[in-house]
């Protein structure tokens, strides 16, 4: 035993040293950054199905994702290797997917404006091409799979776009379905030049039937043009209109940038038309942040002691009566406050000094429903200049 | 016994070993004979599995070689088997830590007889030294079988000569051994058997008592008989 | 099984003292270098300070505290470390090659003790996963003490914290260090496979010479090929298999690159080895 004893002192010191270092990281699970939230006022049956997709950054570069929701937060740091390699870290929407429909989701990509979801389908689409001719444009192939979700079954086909169909890259960003007909929106790209298009596919048929360009930027030089679709990115349900706008900047000689007006369109899914609105001189430097919601445009204009939403129905056609939430709030350089409407309701997330205020109003009636306040519950873990991000809130209920 | 089975060996392009057979016996020394690089040294490394064979079988006491086979049968080839910045007694403690077989008393009295001291670290050893270590190495082990490749070459005459004695003593007596050589002249009068090897195969095997008794014939003589065909 | 225990610690013995002076050189390198990383840095904020006219809290403000990646990405810090991993790499291949050569027979020997032959294999494998993880555990066992000596040299204002987590911005210390226990076997693991492979090529070569080195790379290249091919698999189908499917395939690759490594050399050990 004694001839040993260099074997074994290596061998302990190795295994107690290992040991101890990987004990005390597991431990240091104390490092985590919580996250709850503090109910102030109004009805705390609000959150109780909703999940808050965010991130947080403490100091140096990396976002930490995770998922507030009324019983805390899940914990990234404590995460092991395993739960990474399981849930990784797709939106909620997708792991929902992914779980329910795992041999539907494979190979896709997740982007939700390639789905389309109801009661009894979930279908998705993609336009391929081999993505070898950048410059002169490649070809492309729309593929649509439809999974019935009662049964099961899944199916596929192809259609070939026709030849003179030539870009760089598409990227799809909705899809509408009723009556047999599948359109997609879809952006695309040659040498510069971006075009908005709504593809009409026959289901039935499978064939291509129509495709109409809304939008059409040419490259001028020394400017810089996009489209900017203000659709609820996260919406796979039909949603009837599209609202989007067209932005431009021309660079000066002195190298600055000057901004020309934009226009903001409104097309309608279910008549094919194109309207172009005109948005009230006052308003126009909120218009990146309209929000569409059914048959209303909303335009939030935040102040010190609130939010004002201005409406503006579209089938009638007229502005109307502006909501009011008033809340306390802090105007906040750093963070832009997080404002989402879904399902008739409305979610605020703003920064204040000790938090995040975070607001629930009813979009139809002006009604404040809730009032609370995100925190982080070890404060010794974040530093003070720490940053929290909400990507989106899913009632997890649908 | 010890079995070898019409052995074939390639080596590269050169077919080494052509169909080898002969058999060496407990109790017997059994010298094999033949001029360089006829495949005598690659026979006995064959037999140790310390070469690959190509066809053929060889088996030690009916079985062919395991780890088992260690314990019964030793090999002590030209080189030393041991690492050079050991010392001798060092030597001895790896081969008792790893052979049950390993008889210390044994070594002891080897060393002795040898004169060496066992604090000599093997790297310093004359040559003649350090074949005598290495015999110690095999001698010590109790098996059955002795392999030797080239005991006597290149060793002085005193150190020659303490060597074979040990040849004649108990040490030996009711081993198999197989020994190599080219100088049959050395140990001719130390030996029972004798294979004679040319070119990958055995020329002739015979008892070197019967034929000096029957035909008033040395091993030499038998030799140039052979060589001459 | 007990043989196995005597020629690991052979081997053990055999590195020792070389070791030894490996780590002594890795010590004294890297204190060397937190004590030149901090005098240097305190004699160029002190310049600073006197030029601009500034106080610590100034000084602070405008270009913060001192940042322990002046140590850890020094040479100091480093050249031991490539040294050693170089080392490392040398000895995989001459802790074979150096029982044929010089005026050492001593596979000789090996190769008739009586013992499974495959056990000097697995000895000399653990062998080379000592030293490594040896080293590793150095390293961590260093870092605290380092921390002190820097912290002895600068002044408390200037002194910053120091965690495990954001250690470096070089990623390879991600891959030496990981975060969890799991991860960690997981990395060594396949560092054992690859010395493994190494392994069995060296006996290929030394069992068939010189067209052995042919065999040899191509076995090699194989295990490689094998051990990503659910990767390249994944990327061919455009990510037809999730991120665990595509891990317990890799698990199951593994075992089989492992398991072969293995089965060839004691092969290779028993019936086709030359001395």
């Amino acid at each position: 035993m004694k001839k040993y004893w260099k074997t074994i002192l290596i061998s302990l010191i190795i295994v107690t040293t290992i040991g101890s270092y990987y004990i005390q990281q597991a431990m240091a699970s104390k490092k985590d950054v919580s996250f709850k939230i503090e109910t102030t006022n109004g009805d705390k049956g609000e959150i109780d199905n909703l999940i808050l997709q965010a991130s947080y950054q403490n100091g140096g570069n990396i976002y930490h994702w995770l998922q507030i929701s009324k019983d805390g937060s899940t914990n990234q740091i404590s995460r092991t290797f395993f739960r990474d390699l399981v849930e990784a870290h797709e939106p909620l929407m997708f792991q929902k997917y992914i779980q329910e429909y795992r041999n539907f989701m494979r190979g896709k990509v997740l982007n939700p404006g390639q789905y389309f979801e109801d009661e009894d389908r979930l279908i998705y689409t993609t336009f391929q091409s081999n993505g070898r001719n950048k410059g002169l444009g490649n070809l492309f192939t729309l593929q649509i799979d439809t999974l019935d979700k009662k049964t099961n079954d899944s199916s596929s086909f192809e259609i070939n776009m026709p030849d003179q169909v030539r870009y760089d890259w598409i990227n799809e960003r909705d899809i509408y379905i009723e009556n047999g007909k599948i359109k997609i929106l879809a952006t695309s790209y040659l040498n510069g030049e971006e075009e908005l298009h709504i593809y009409t596919v026959d289901e039935n048929k499978k064939e291509l039937e129509h495709d109409l360009i809304l939008a059409k930027l040419e490259s001028e030089e020394r400017a810089q043009t996009s489209i900017n679709i203000l659709n609820d990115y996260n919406k796979v349900q039909n949603e009837n209109y599209i609202l989007y706008m067209v932005e431009k900047y021309k660079y000066l000689d002195d190298g600055e940038r000057e901004t020309i007006p934009s226009k903001m369109y409104l097309y309608n899914y279910l008549n094919n038309e194109v309207k172009e609105l005109t948005i009230p001189a006052e308003l126009k430097p909120y218009m990146k942040y309209m929000i569409l919601h059914g048959t209303d445009i909303f335009i939030p204009v935040h102040s010190a002691i609130g939010l004002e939403l201005k409406r503006y129905n579209i089938e009638k056609n007229q502005w109307e009566e502006h909501l009011s939430f008033k809340y306390p709030s802090i105007a906040n350089d750093e963070e832009a406050p997080f404002l989402q409407i879904t399902d008739d309701k409305l979610y605020l997330v703003s920064r204040v000094s000790d938090g995040h205020f975070f607001f629930i109003g009813d979009v139809r009636t002006g009604e404040s429903l809730y009032e609370g306040k995100i925190i982080n519950e070890n404060k010794e873990n974040l530093n003070a200049d720490y940053s929290l991000m909400i990507e989106q809130i899913y009632n997890n209920m649908n | 016994m010890i079995e070898v089975k019409n052995v074939m060996k390639k080596y590269g392009r050169k077919q080494v070993l052509k169909g080898l057979s002969f058999t060496a016996e407990k109790g017997e020394i059994t010298c094999l004979i033949g001029i360089n690089g006829v495949g005598k040294t690659t026979i006995m490394k064959a037999i140790m599995a310390l070469t690959p064979i190509n066809s053929g079988e060889i088996l030690i006491d009916g079985e062919k070689i395991r780890k088992e086979s260690f314990e019964k049968v030793t090999f002590i080839p030209d080189t030393i088997t041991m690492l050079p910045q050991m010392k001798i007694c060092d030597a001895f403690a790896f081969m008792a830590d790893f052979y049950k077989n390993w008889d210390p008393k044994r070594a002891e009295e080897l060393l002795q007889f040898f004169k060496l001291d066992p604090t000599e670290r093997i790297a310093n050893l004359s040559k003649g030294n350090m074949a005598k270590v290495n015999m110690i190495l095999g001698l010590a082990l109790n098996v059955d079988y002795l392999l030797m490749d080239e005991p006597f070459s290149g060793i002085d005459i005193f150190s020659r000569e303490q060597i074979a004695e040990v040849f004649t003593s108990h040490l030996i007596e009711d081993r198999g051994v197989i020994i190599t050589t080219h100088e049959i002249s050395d140990i001719e009068h130390l030996i029972d058997r004798a294979v004679i090897i040319d070119n990958g195969e055995v020329l002739k095997e015979f008892s070197v008592e019967e034929v000096r008794e029957k035909e008033g014939k040395s091993v030499v003589d038998v030799m140039r008989e052979v060589y001459r065909r | 099984m007990k043989n196995f225990f005597k020629l690991l610690n052979f081997e053990v013995n055999r590195f020792f003292k070389l070791y030894l002076t490996l780590i002594g050189l890795i010590i004294v390198s890297q204190f060397i270098g937190a004590i030149v990383e901090s005098k240097v840095y305190m004699d160029r904020t002190d310049q600073e300070m006197y030029k601009n006219q500034l106080s610590m809290s100034q000084y602070i403000e405008r270009h913060g505290v001192f940042s322990f990646n002046y140590v850890f990405e020094s040479e100091w810090f480093l050249l031991p470390i490539f040294f050693s991993i170089a080392m490392l790499m040398i000895y995989v291949f001459f802790i074979w090659y150096r029982d044929w050569f010089g005026k050492n027979t001593f596979i000789y020997r090996l190769l008739m003790l009586p013992t499974e032959r495959i056990t000097i294999y697995f000895a000399k494998l653990t062998t080379i996963m000592f030293l490594v993880l040896g080293l590793v555990t150095l390293q961590i066992l260093l870092i605290p003490i380092e921390i002190q000596i820097v912290n002895s040299i600068i002044p408390t204002d200037f002194q910053s914290n120091f965690s495990f987590y954001h250690f470096s911005s070089f990623e390879i210390w991600g891959w030496m260090y990981p975060n969890t226990f799991t991860e960690f076997i997981l990395i060594y693991g396949v560092g054992l496979i690859f010395v493994a492979v190494l392994f069995t090529a060296i006996l290929i070569e030394r069992s068939y010479g010189l067209k052995g080195i042919l065999f040899a790379i191509v076995y090699g290249m194989v295990s490689f090929g094998v051990f990503f091919a659910p990767i390249l698999l994944n990327e061919l189908s455009s990510g037809y298999f999730y991120s665990l499917e595509v891990f317990l395939m890799l698990l199951v690759m593994s075992f089989i690159v492992l398991g072969s490594a293995i089965w060839i050399a004691n092969h290779l050990l028993k019936y086709k080895i030359r001395v």
